[in-house]
C-alpha cells in the first residue's frame, strides 16, 4: 500500500505555541452521519467549561465560518476547550447538501450530539454554546432544551419568519441582478413559494431548501419558544450605529424574565457588507479583494472571551460559596 | 474511500485540508482549490462531492483551506491574484498530498483564485499533468481607482453615455487589457507537459469576447503540436459564479471528475510511483 496512513493520521493535530492553542481534527458521528470537527484546547491547563459552536444555515455556514474559528481559538487561548463541526449536508460531512434534509431539526440534532461529545471530553464538567445569527438561534434552543449553564449569542435570529422570508428574497435579488431590471424580480419569491408547496423543495441560489425546513424555521420565535433557560447568557449585537436592534433587546428582556443572567454587548462596525453574506470586497483597483470583516471577527471573539471569563469565574465563585 | 483531515506544515503556519483516498490503490491525484473566501469543501460542498466521485474512480484528492480561511492558521485581510505566498501554499499542499498518496503526478482544479493557482501550478511544477480552470480571471482588471470611484459621479455617468467623449478618452482609459501576472508563461509551460481545460459561462462577467480572443492568441503562441492540448468550454446558460444553482453544481463536478479521470492511467501504477497518462485518454 503506497498511501502513507501514518503521515495522514499523524497530521490531524497542530500546536500553536505562540497563541497557546492546540487543535485536533475529530471525525465523530453527528446527526446520524460522520463528519469533521475540530476541538481547540489551551496548551496549558484547561478550565472545566467546554464550549460548542453551533454553525449557521445554508451559505451563512461558510460566510460566518471564519468568525467562528477565530472565536474558538481566542476562547481556547483563554483556557477553554471549544468544539466546532460541520453539520450534515455541509463542508466535509457524510451527507451531501442537495440530497440531505438540512433544516432546524437537523441543526438541533447535531448540536445535541456535539454537546454530548464535548461533555465527554476529559476535564469538562459543564458545556456552554455559542452561535452567530441562525447558529445563535440553534444555540439558544439547544441551551433551553438541555438547560445548559451558558450561552453566547451574536446577532441572534430571534424570529425565524423574518429569516425565512429574507432567505427567499435573496434568490429574487440574485435573479434581478442576473436578468437586469426586466428580470423576474419579486415574482421570483412567489415562484419559490410555489415550488415549496408543489415540489416540497426549492433551489434557492444553489441551496436545496426543503419545505419542512422553511416551515420549521419560520415558526420559531425565541421570545416565546425559550421557556426555561436560567443560566448565564450573552446577547451580542453588531451594528453601524452601535445600538442593538429591537429583536435582540427583546430577547435579552425575555431571558431575564425567565431568571437568566443576561449581559448585552454592542459592537460598532461599518459593516459595508451585512453579517452572514460574502464579505470580500473589491477595494477599487480590481487587484485586491479585502476581507471587510477582518477586524470584526477578532472584536467579537475578544468580547466573547471577556464575558466567558467573567461569567465562569462568577459561577465558580458562586459554587465555591455554596460548597463552603 | 477514506477521508483524512490534516494540518499541513507551511512555515510557521498550518494549512488545513482533507485528503480523500479510494479503498484501492490510487491511480491519480487531484488538488482541489476554492475561490477567495470559500473553505476547502467550497460552496455547496462542490469539492467534497467531487472528491468522493473521484475516489469512486480510484483517484485520490486533497481539498484545502488557504491561509486565513477555514481551519488554516494565518490572518489575511487583502487578497491578490498572483500573490506568490498563496502559490507557495498550493505547492506545499501538492507535495504533501503526493507524499501521502505515493503518487508523483497530479491534476490541479479550481475556480476563480483556485483556477489562477491551478494554471500557475501547471506551469511551475513538472509533476502537474494538467489543470481545470473554472472562471479563470484571465485579464487584468480594467478599472483603476479613479475609474472605480467615478462610477458614482454624475460626470462619469455623462462620459459613459456619450459616445463621442468615450472615443476621445479611449487612448487614456480604453487600453487593451493584458493577461494577468505570469499566466501567459504558465499557459505555455503547462501545455508543454500536460493539458488544460478552461470552463466559462457566457453569463459570467469574467468571460467575454476579449477573453476568448486572448485565449485564441495564447493558443497561437505555442507550437502547433501543443495547441490541441487545451480546450475551452463555454456554458450557454447559468452563471458559474458562486455555483448558485443545482444544475451548475452538477455540471462543474461532472466536468472536473470526467476530465481529471482522463488524465490518469486506467489502473494504479505498479510500485510506489504513479504516472499520469501523457496526453490523456
Amino acid at each position: 500500500m503506497s498511501v502513507d496512513t501514518d503521515l495522514l493520521v499523524g497530521s490531524r493535530r497542530r500546536e500553536g505555541r505562540a497563541e497557546g492553542v492546540a487543535e485536533e481534527f475529530l471525525t465523530p458521528s453527528l446527526g446520524g452521519g460522520t463528519t469533521v470537527a475540530v476541538v481547540a484546547r489551551p496548551l496549558g491547563p484547561a478550565k472545566p467549561v467546554g464550549w460548542v459552536v453551533c454553525p449557521s444555515f445554508a451559505m451563512e455556514q461558510i460566510h460566518l465560518g471564519r468568525m467562528e474559528v477565530v472565536m474558538a481559538r481566542v476562547l481556547a487561548a483563554a483556557g477553554f476547550p471549544v468544539l466546532r463541526y460541520h453539520g450534515q449536508g455541509y463542508g466535509d460531512s457524510q451527507a451531501e447538501g442537495a440530497a440531505s434534509e438540512i433544516g432546524l431539526a437537523s441543526h438541533l440534532g447535531e448540536a445535541a450530539d456535539a454537546i454530548a461529545l464535548m461533555a465527554g471530553q476529559e476535564g469538562v464538567s459543564a458545556v456552554g454554546v455559542l452561535g452567530i445569527r441562525f447558529g445563535a438561534m440553534v444555540a439558544a434552543l439547544a441551551a433551553d432544551r438541555d438547560r445548559l449553564p451558558f450561552m453566547a449569542l451574536w446577532e441572534p435570529v430571534v424570529k425565524g419568519a423574518a429569516f425565512a422570508r429574507d432567505f427567499l428574497r435573496s434568490e429574487a435579488f440574485y435573479e434581478m441582478a442576473r436578468a437586469g431590471a426586466d428580470g423576474p424580480g419579486g415574482s421570483q419569491v412567489e415562484r419559490l413559494r410555489a415550488d415549496l408547496e408543489t415540489k416540497g423543495w426549492a433551489d434557492v441560489k444553489g441551496f436545496a431548501l426543503r419545505r419542512t425546513a422553511h416551515d420549521e424555521i419560520a415558526a420559531v420565535d425565541l421570545t416565546a419558544d425559550l421557556r426555561r433557560f436560567d443560566g448565564s447568557a450573552l446577547v451580542g449585537t453588531i451594528s453601524r450605529s452601535g445600538s442593538p436592534a429591537s429583536g435582540p433587546t427583546k430577547l435579552a428582556e425575555h431571558l431575564r424574565s425567565l431568571g437568566a443572567r443576561c449581559a448585552t454587548e454592542s459592537i460598532q462596525d461599518p459593516l459595508p457588507i451585512p453579517l452572514g453574506q460574502y464579505h470580500y470586497s473589491d477595494e477599487g483597483s480590481g487587484k485586491v479583494k479585502a476581507d471587510t470583516q477582518f477586524g470584526l471577527a477578532r472584536s467579537v471573539a475578544e468580547a466573547t472571551a471577556r464575558w466567558v471569563l467573567a461569567e465562569t469565574a462568577e459561577r465558580a465563585n458562586g459554587d465555591g460559596a455554596q460548597e463552603g | 474511500m477514506k477521508e483524512y483531515p490534516v494540518f499541513v506544515p507551511h512555515g510557521e503556519d498550518r494549512i488545513a485540508g482533507v485528503v480523500t483516498v479510494p479503498d484501492e490503490e490510487p491511480r491519480g491525484l487531484v488538488i482541489l482549490m476554492a475561490g477567495i473566501g470559500a473553505p476547502r469543501s467550497h460552496r455547496y460542498q462542490i469539492w467534497t462531492r467531487a472528491a468522493r466521485r473521484l475516489a469512486d474512480r480510484g483517484i485520490a484528492s486533497v481539498r484545502w483551506d488557504y491561509r486565513g480561511i477555514g481551519d488554516s492558521t494565518g490572518e489575511i485581510r487583502d487578497w491578490r491574484f498572483g500573490d506568490p505566498s498563496v502559490r507557495s501554499e498550493a505547492e506545499t499542499v501538492a507535495r504533501f498530498a503526493m507524499r501521502a498518496t505515493g503518487l508523483d503526478r497530479f491534476v490541479a482544479a479550481g475556480n476563480c483564485l483556485g483556477s489562477y493557482l491551478s494554471l500557475e501550478l501547471a506551469g511551475a511544477m513538472p509533476e502537474c499533468a494538467g489543470a481545470v480552470c473554472i472562471r479563470l480571471p484571465l485579464l487584468e482588471p480594467r478599472r483603476g481607482k479613479l475609474r472605480h470611484r467615478a462610477r458614482g459621479w454624475k460626470l462619469g455617468s455623462a462620459v459613459r453615455s456619450n459616445r463621442a467623449i468615450r472615443k476621445l478618452l479611449q487612448p487614456f482609459f480604453g487600453k487593451k487589457r493584458r493577461v494577468r501576472g505570469t499566466l501567459q508563461q504558465s499557459f505555455a509551460r503547462a501545455l508543454d507537459r500536460g493539458r488544460l481545460l478552461f470552463i466559462y459561462s457566457a453569463e459570467d462577467y469574467t468571460y467575454r469576447q476579449a477573453v476568448k480572443d486572448k485565449l485564441d492568441r495564447l493558443g497561437r503562441s505555442v507550437p502547433p503540436r501543443l495547441r490541441e492540448r487545451y480546450e475551452l468550454r463555454i456554458l450557454p446558460e447559468g452563471r458559474l459564479k458562486g455555483f448558485e444553482s443545482l444544475p451548475i453544481q452538477e455540471l462543474v463536478i461532472g466536468s472536473v471528475v470526467e476530465w481529471a479521470d482522463g488524465r490518469f492511467p486506467a489502473t494504479a501504477p505498479a510500485g510506489l510511483e504513479g504516472r499520469a497518462a501523457h496526453g490523456g485518454r
